[in-house]
């Protein structure tokens, strides 16, 4: 082996030390520095003005067979939309439930948090606070309030305090919707899938919708709390089944008359898996119905034929669309409508808190 | 990942969308007539105990290490131990957590009080260094994986010219700056997201990092362990202790004859030629030189590199997930994002969160990058003056003798003196002073 | 002689000082690190009321086949007929048809329970984590359909690549005991 001094430095003696001589060095040093100095400058001017946004991604997205999208249905036809906006506020609840109206007008909404009077200007006129969340709450005539909550109904006094509970109930019951009806209550009970008829003291008298192949009663399908009774001037009640996407006419009794509805992600039928969540009935028995997942007011007539829209889904925000925000896990985190005595509906969004106004359109 | 910042944007949504969530305990399933509710199953994560056989492993290995090439000088012993070592710390354990990223989970722990550095890493991190401080680096020799598979794929080393050399030594220090910079900050471990062997330990990965990988891989069989010497962290660390350590590998316990077999035989460029010590006047005027070059540089460098840190911890704001958020935001408000909606705006609108609070805490971001780089530029400044001061100012030493720093322990340069061998009783020509010989 | 071995002496003490020093320093940084709150043996998860469904789980992870793969709550079911974690958004019909179902590699198993009830059960082993039928059933059904990562073929890397990925930063560090965040009675959320 012979060695070969090649690098162009002095080499090896004990008198003459084998330093890198101090120009090679220097003039070394000079280039690297300005190589590493332009490199990093490079590096970060490419990051900062490439697009915007570093990915911090380190592969290509999947392709178009693993994307679920349903943005064709988000989109309204305005030939369709028959309602206006006339004004929109907050409710006074941080989640909202469920929302009716009042015979005198005024506005009533539950959630979590208790139960809020509002005006029609949206004027805070009473708060009710409630520990657990109210799922429903109607007004008596007498101006006693009926608050839904899971497992119970409270009584309340026209100023919030509460008279009486009512809890002879069997378990799982969870009241999304409570219908008056002259002394007799309609409470639909979504915990146990059927629809409880109370007296005036909230004794159970009768039970709707039980599975009951003899009468041709399938029974209600309802997988998420969303369940929602109403009476109508034909003098059946009217109930959701959800998972079958119907509105169905009940007597008082118990016997299945009629029912309407189509699952259909067009504008006509019900989408998802169980919709409409809610609907109120207009004093000529057509019908306001909500929807979630495609967040929808539409109306239909008394026999089920779509009429139109009150608010499509490009009328409500981003949240609402989400995948998280309609399931049952953010209870009751869907949209709600109610008629009020004038002929408007009200359309409580339970996610964001906010009531709106629509009237009809000229 | 720094989740804390996370869950002071989110916790409040959460309360508002979770607290609700007790009631989905109250909806039933349906009432099925003879069908059980099934309960969901799901796979149990791998049992604990396993970190501290990793830690006795390393522990022996360590010891084992120092042994070999300290007292039994033994290349042979090396080249089992660090096929032991690749095999389990490498493709066994499939290279993490390794002691070169536990830089970043420690960096982490002392920069975010939330976060709880796992005690095996604690250790990955700590033992190496603490043996480098008293053996030098036997975790180099064969203890780490990465080393080891770089050390049995050299073929031919090829000599690393000297003033390239140095310029790519500067490189280990600038990837730990900026892994320290970005695990401190909750950016992300940027030795993880670029260490190019630990797809070929998992035998997966994506294909960029296989790629580099493998490249790094054939650059190794001419170019003794690149990525030890030029871009690996913890190797920096690792020859800084080494620096001090009291005992550390030696050609010959017999004195140098100077025939210079040791240093081609070193394949890392590890091998430094004599010094000869400077005496009287001539010591003396060195030694101020010194002082007065690293008094003059360091400031300077000091301030230089501090001020560029600073820049380039802003640049890596929109590295970290809510500076990237809140930049995309502002784009958006501009108008400035066309074509579909980048999924971060996405999560973010449905999240619902409130755009004050990202735009507050990344202004809370900025800041803290700024100082950070602007005190790990200072560090680094302060680094670069004292490699330069060591470069114009070596220690002196009579015979050819291993590099402190740079010394991996890999045992190669024992068997190349023939003194040595000698001592092993294995018969060979001394050569002659100077260099020439057959 | 006596110049050179001081200074060697002087240059021996200034390096067992800083050995010394280095030591202690290491060693005391150790004990201060490992001295927090214990929980510190953790692995990867994903939170999924944070979780946007963007396909990226299926595409980051550094194994082949994602760790992470489509869960079922089976308590928080709603068991339709006409699932939306299982059926196209406008299927042909309500059959186990490929052209009526959602999930790209066929991974979700429909038995027919009793009427108007069907169970959905996930094969792991076709799971690529995609999460269509997450999206679908979160967007219109329960929501008992979620990603999570599964802990025998997470590889717990130091940084997990998906969780870089992650645009809506869903993923967090979990005990290892516990290490699901499972929705329903008997999960553990935060």
């Amino acid at each position: 082996m012979s060695e070969k001094n090649s690098d162009n430095n002095t080499p090896a003696t004990l008198d003459s030390p084998p330093v890198p001589g101090r120009r090679t060095f220097l003039r070394a040093a000079a280039w690297g520095g300005g190589i590493l100095g332009l490199g990093g400058l490079a590096g970060y001017a490419a990051k900062r003005f490439s697009g915007g946004q570093p990915a911090r991604t380190a592969t290509p997205p999947l392709g178009d067979e693993f994307t679920y999208d349903v943005s064709r249905f988000q989109k309204s036809d305005p030939a369709l939309i028959r309602y206006e906006e006339v004004t929109r506020f907050p409710c006074g609840l941080e989640r909202g439930r469920n929302i009716t109206a009042s015979a005198d007008g005024s506005i009533w909404v539950a959630g979590t948090g208790g139960i809020r009077k509002l005006s029609n200007e949206g004027k805070l006129l009473l708060t009710i606070e409630i520990d657990e969340p109210v799922y429903s709450v109607v007004i008596r005539k007498t101006g006693e309030i009926l608050a839904g909550m899971a497992g119970k109904i409270s009584v309340l006094d026209g100023s919030g305090n509460e008279t009486a509970i009512w809890s002879d109930y069997p378990d799982n019951f969870l009241p999304t919707s409570i219908s008056l009806v002259g002394d007799r209550i309609f409470v639909a009970d979504a915990g146990n899938r059927v629809v409880l008829k109370l007296d005036a003291s909230g004794n159970k008298t009768g039970i709707i919708g039980e599975r009951d192949l003899a009468r041709n009663i399938a029974g209600f399908m309802v997988p998420s709390p969303y369940f929602c009774v109403r009476m109508a001037p034909d003098g059946l009640l009217r109930v959701t089944n959800p998972g079958e996407h119907r509105i169905e006419a009940y007597t008082f009794e118990g016997d299945l008359e009629a029912g309407w509805g189509k699952s259909s992600f067009a504008v006509e039928g019900f989408c998802g898996c169980c919709n409409p969540v809610s609907f109120d009935i207009f004093p000529d028995g057509s019908f306001v119905t909500c929807e979630k997942g495609l967040p929808r007011v539409k109306l239909y007539d008394p026999e089920g034929n779509f009429t139109g829209l009150v608010a499509g889904p490009d009328a409500f925000p981003e949240y609402l669309k989400a995948a998280n925000a309609g399931t049952p896990h953010s209870l009751g985190s869907g949209i709600y409508a109610a008629i009020d005595p004038t002929g408007r509906v009200l359309v409580l969004d339970a996610v964001g808190g906010t009531v709106r106004i629509m009237k009809p359109k000229d | 990942m720094s989740r804390f910042r996370l869950a002071a944007i989110t916790v409040p949504f959460l309360l508002v969308v979770l607290v609700p969530a007790f009631g989905i305990e109250r909806f039933p399933p349906p009432d099925f007539s003879n069908h059980a509710v099934p309960v969901t199953t799901t796979p149990a994560a791998q049992p604990r105990g396993i970190d501290w056989i990793d830690v006795s492993v390393l522990v022996a290995g360590l010891g084992v290490a120092s042994w070999l090439s300290l007292k039994q000088r033994s290349r042979r012993g090396i080249f089992i131990l660090s096929l032991v070592c690749l095999a389990y710390f490498g493709f066994w354990r499939r290279g993490c957590v390794c002691a070169i990223g536990s830089i970043q989970n420690v960096t982490l722990g002392i920069a975010d009080p939330s976060y709880a550095v796992p005690i095996a890493v604690i250790a990955m991190f700590t033992l190496p260094l603490a043996v480098a401080l008293v053996w030098g680096r036997s975790f180099c020799s064969s203890v780490c994986p990465h080393g080891a598979l770089q050390d049995l794929v050299l073929v031919k080393p090829l000599k690393v010219p000297s003033c390239l050399d140095e310029i790519l030594r500067v490189l280990p220090w600038i990837h730990l700056a900026l892994a320290v910079l970005l695990a401190a900050t909750g950016t992300l471990f940027l030795t993880c997201k670029f260490d190019p062997f630990v797809g070929i330990f998992r035998m997966a990965g994506p294909r960029t990092m296989l790629i580099a990988g493998g490249g790094i891989l054939l650059v190794s069989i001419f170019v003794g362990r690149p990525y030890c010497r030029y871009l690996c962290p913890y190797g920096a660390l690792l020859g800084t202790a080494a620096r001090f350590a009291k005992w550390r590998p030696t050609v010959t316990p017999d004195s140098c004859t100077q025939c210079r077999l040791c240093e081609s035989a070193c394949p890392y460029g590890a091998l430094n030629p004599p010094m000869p010590e400077k005496h009287g006047l001539e010591r003396i005027a060195s030694g101020r030189r010194r002082i007065v070059m690293i008094a003059l540089m360091l400031p300077v460098a000091a301030l230089l590199f501090g001020w560029i840190g600073g820049k380039i911890g802003i640049a890596s704001l929109p590295l970290h997930p809510n500076g990237n958020l809140a930049a995309l935001i502002l784009q958006q408000e501009q108008g400035s994002i066309s074509g579909t909606m980048p999924n971060e705006l996405t999560a973010y609108r449905q999240h619902g969160t409130d755009r004050l609070a990202v735009i507050s805490q990344t202004s809370a971001l900025e800041t803290r990058f700024l100082f950070l780089g602007r005190c790990i530029g200072a560090a680094f400044g302060l680094v670069l003056s004292l490699k330069l001061a060591r470069i114009f100012f070596p220690s002196p030493s009579s015979d050819y003798v291993t590099d402190q720093g740079r010394c991996v322990s890999c045992a190669r340069c024992f068997s190349a003196c023939p003194y040595e061998l000698l001592r092993r009783g294995i018969p060979v020509q001394i050569p002659q002073k100077g260099g020439s010989h057959d | 002689m006596a110049e050179p071995s001081s200074s060697i002496n002087r240059r021996e003490l200034l390096k067992s000082t800083a050995r010394a020093l280095g030591l202690l320093g290491v060693g005391s940084g150790a004990g201060l690190l490992s001295a927090r709150e214990k929980k510190s043996d953790t692995r990867w998860q994903i939170n999924p009321d944070l979780c946007i469904q963007c396909g990226r789980c299926a595409t980051e992870c550094v194994l082949k086949v994602s760790a992470v793969k489509c869960t079922h709550s089976f308590g928080v079911c709603g068991y339709c007929k006409l699932c939306t974690g299982y059926f196209e958004p406008e299927p042909i019909n309500l059959d186990e048809g490929a052209e009526n179902q959602l999930c790209p590699t066929g991974a979700i198993k429909r038995t027919f329970i009793e009427d108007p009830y069907y169970e959905y059960n996930i094969i792991n082993d076709l799971c690529v984590g995609c999460g269509k039928c997450v999206k679908g059933c979160n967007m219109f059904g329960n929501g008992s359909l979620y990603l999570q990562v599964h802990q025998d073929r997470c590889l717990n890397c130091n940084t997990c690549a998906i969780a870089i990925a992650c645009p809506a930063q869903a993923f967090v560090r979990v005990p290892v005991g516990k290490p699901y965040l499972l929705r329903g009675k008997g999960g553990a959320h935060k």
